[in-house]
């Protein structure tokens, strides 16, 4: 046709860079959209700009410091890290754990779901522009936020979690079990009012359904974790086949589509499941001591632990020599996850960029924990890490 | 996702890898080079370790019976004198 109306093959490229600091992330990284049309074609999640090397600082540091280290990866799963440390210590020094503090170390992690969920769900309302959702959702998150730092002494890392056991100020008395189960009565009673309110509100779910949609397949082959496996319909949770849950009886949560609406509703539904685990806990809690301090430091090989955390598979892994930590390796979920991020933003419209994002729950802080040694300015030859 | 390795640095991927079907524990990437190198990560198999050679890193893939730190000090010496050279 050789008129005005032509249309060209060859399109404009365009690439819209988002970050590294920008309004709607929570967190720095740098996104390049690749966009045609607006459609976007090609997306690339550059990390490391918040670099403080723990695994490195965690070589040849005593086991217990080691440890308490890991706690500083994550302000939102600072919980998971310290526990899975700890799990590291005890699978390979064989140190039996009081059945009072696993129950009470359970009770610690699905309060740091509860917390983990609520803050997704908030910063995703929020990327909707559904500011009063987020809002009100940061309201209910309170009252997992004063649980824990009732138990831990904390609102962040709470150092709940020793080698063998939990520590004396985690121990649970009868003021605070009623306290829980008086959190977890309001919690599943919001919960449930924002979720009838979210799910029906024409608007939120006519911007979230269909959007950034991954299928089965993509997930398995991007190694995608947590909810947004799930999210696709992939029945995959290690809680399942960690033998602290045992006691418990819940549900794996699953949705089939995929988007963003799956993902959202995946850590609604998430919610009482962790609530049901939380009362359960409290109300069969063993009596007994909560530490065992009956074991004796050994030599050993290298060590592997993994366990299901809010945002998926957390892998904690390292050896012990003459006391001290060799060779420690963490693989938090989100290095996946960002992956599967990348991948859902291809296809969709620039506007669902944000959204396609954070539908994968990324936490970037947990990601960046590369080594890099930089001159320190006051010593000469030396180097910090 | 892409992760920046900065000129004349070393840094260690262990944590970026999926393990499955992946015979190596740790990483040691140095980028001797007076520029900044994108990688890709997660590391899935081991082919990303030619490929990444080839973009001008030195990779020290590291197994469960290899001392990382041994092999890291000596990566790092190496480094430093490349930057002694250079500056």
């Amino acid at each position: 046709m050789d008129n005005n109306n032509k249309i060209t093959d060859k399109m404009i490229e365009t690439e819209v860079p988002i970050g590294i600091v920008h309004s709607a992330a929570i967190e720095p990284y740098r996104v390049r959209l690749f966009v045609e049309d607006e459609i976007i074609r090609d997306a690339e999640v550059t990390v490391g700009v918040n670099h403080r090397g723990i695994e490195r600082i965690m070589e040849g540091l005593p086991v217990e410091k080691a440890n308490s280290l890991t706690e500083k990866i994550c302000g939102i799963c600072s919980n998971s890290h310290l526990w899975n440390s700890c799990l590291v210590a005890e699978k390979g020094l064989e140190i039996d754990v009081p059945p009072r503090a696993e129950y009470i170390r359970i009770i610690m992690e699905e309060l740091e779901r509860l917390h983990s969920h609520m803050l997704y769900l908030a910063h995703g309302s929020e990327v909707l522009g559904h500011e009063t959702f987020a809002m009100r959702l940061f309201y209910i998150r309170e009252t997992a936020m004063e649980l824990l730092r009732m138990i831990g002494g904390n609102r962040v890392q709470y150092g709940a979690s020793i080698i063998g056991g939990v520590r004396p100020r985690c121990d649970l008395n009868e003021m605070r079990i009623k306290k829980i189960n008086e959190g977890m009565d309001y919690i599943e009673e919001k919960i449930a009012e924002f979720a009838d309110r979210f799910m029906r509100d024409p608007m939120v779910m006519s911007r979230i359904s269909g959007v950034a949609a991954i299928t089965r397949k993509d997930a398995r082959r991007l190694a995608t974790t947590g909810p947004t496996l799930r999210a696709t319909g992939i029945e995959v949770d290690l809680r399942r086949d960690m033998e602290q849950y045992e006691p418990f009886e819940f549900d794996v949560i699953t949705q089939d589509t995929g988007d963003v609406k799956a993902n959202l509703l995946m850590r609604i539904f998430e919610i009482p499941e962790a609530v049901k685990i939380i009362r359960q806990a409290v109300k069969d809690l063993p009596d007994g001591k909560i530490t065992n301090r009956s074991w004796e430091m050994q030599d050993t090989g290298i060590i592997r632990s993994y366990i299901e955390v809010p945002r998926g598979e957390l892998y904690h892994s390292y050896s012990i020599e003459d006391g001290r930590v060799r060779s420690s390796i963490v693989r938090t979920p989100s290095i996946t996850n960002v992956n599967t991020m990348e991948f859902a933003c291809i296809g969709t419209h620039i506007t669902d960029a944000q959204l396609a994002i954070v539908q994968c729950d990324p936490c970037f802080t947990c990601t960046d924990r590369a080594v890099q040694i930089v001159d320190h300015p006051l010593k000469k030859n030396k180097n910090r890490i | 996702m892409k992760f920046v390795v900065r000129p004349q640095h070393i840094v260690s991927l262990g944590g970026y890898i999926v393990e499955v079907n992946f015979p190596y524990r740790n990483m040691i990437v140095v980028n001797p080079t007076n520029e900044p190198i994108k990688v890709d990560l997660p590391i899935f198999n081991t082919e990303w370790i030619e490929e990444h050679r080839k973009l001008g890193l030195d990779i020290t893939p590291t197994k469960d019976e290899d001392s990382f730190l041994r092999i890291w000090r000596k990566e790092k010496a190496k480094l430093e004198k490349i930057k002694e050279r250079s500056s």
